[in-house]
């Protein structure tokens, strides 16, 4: 009974992982998952360390599943500390280039976000009211109430 | 064959094919690259210190999947100090000269308002 349950319990896990494995490649194809993005950063550009951690996630994933599919114990293998370095230095790498880049507003934008609150901007300076623009919003006052003339008749 | 080999087939069929799919999309830009070796801020032009980054990257990926394949032990082979010089001083460059153009661009936006 145990040895038919076990063999029951590996068909059903084998049938999970196909379907899950084919469902996720086929919504890739038929873009239900949008990959469009996956390098991009906020302001449409493409990012080189997203790029770099993309290489990194084959690379490792590839060398684990060899690794792990060739040991006979069927254990994981340890990770080294030179691997755990490697990653270090590109996870900092991204980090000090985030922040650098997003210290500026063309960090965090796109050109046709910019040039929509500097529109925004110019329509609003005509009409007197105040205007605080920034990346994200455009906040203003309103216009200014128009004042009764000194001394005018009703 | 059993549930073990079909499991083994399964997994190394997703990844290849995960794998394929997004190099097809790569190198069909239905993944955006736009702007990857492009200098974000200042005078847009190549970025020499981007193409230096990704030619380490392919570099340090290609010696590690070699080590990897070529490995007897059966572990995961730990990188060598020299290569760890290498990528650490690109990345070095990269975030350097990142800091360096956006300085320059600050400093000129700066000198505009004064």
């Amino acid at each position: 009974m145990s040895a038919f349950m076990t063999t029951v319990c590996g068909w059903v896990v084998c049938g999970f992982i196909a379907f899950l494995a084919g469902t996720i490649i086929w919504f890739i194809w038929k873009d239900k998952i949008d990959l469009s993005a996956l390098v991009s950063e906020t302001n449409g550009d493409a990012s080189l360390s997203r790029f770099q951690l993309l290489i990194f996630t084959f690379v490792v994933a590839i060398s684990l599943f060899y690794l792990v599919e060739k040991r006979t114990d069927g254990t994981f293998p340890d990770i080294p500390s030179g691997v755990l370095t490697l990653v270090g230095i590109s996870a900092s790498t991204y980090a000090v280039g985030k922040g650098i880049s997003y210290s500026r507003d063309e960090g965090v934008t796109s050109p046709e976000e910019r040039e929509s609150v500097r529109q925004t901007a110019q329509a609003l300076s005509g009409t007197g009211a105040t205007a605080a623009v920034s990346p994200a919003a455009t906040v203003t006052t309103g216009a200014a109430q128009p004042q009764p003339p000194v001394g005018g008749q009703q | 064959m059993n549930v073990a080999s079909i499991l083994r087939l399964e997994m190394w069929g997703f990844l290849v094919l995960l794998g394929a799919v997004v190099f097809y999309r790569l190198i069909t830009r239905q993944i955006n690259l736009k702007g990857l070796l492009i200098r974000k801020s200042g005078a847009r032009g190549v970025s020499p210190e981007r193409i230096q980054l990704l030619l380490a990257t392919i570099a340090m990926s290609a010696n590690y999947l070699h080590g990897v394949l070529t490995s007897t032990t059966g572990n995961l082979p730990d990188v060598d100090a020299k290569w760890l010089y290498v990528f650490g001083g690109s990345s070095a460059i990269y975030a350097g000269g990142k800091a360096l153009t956006e300085l320059k661009t600050l400093k000129g936006d700066l000198e505009r308002q004064a």
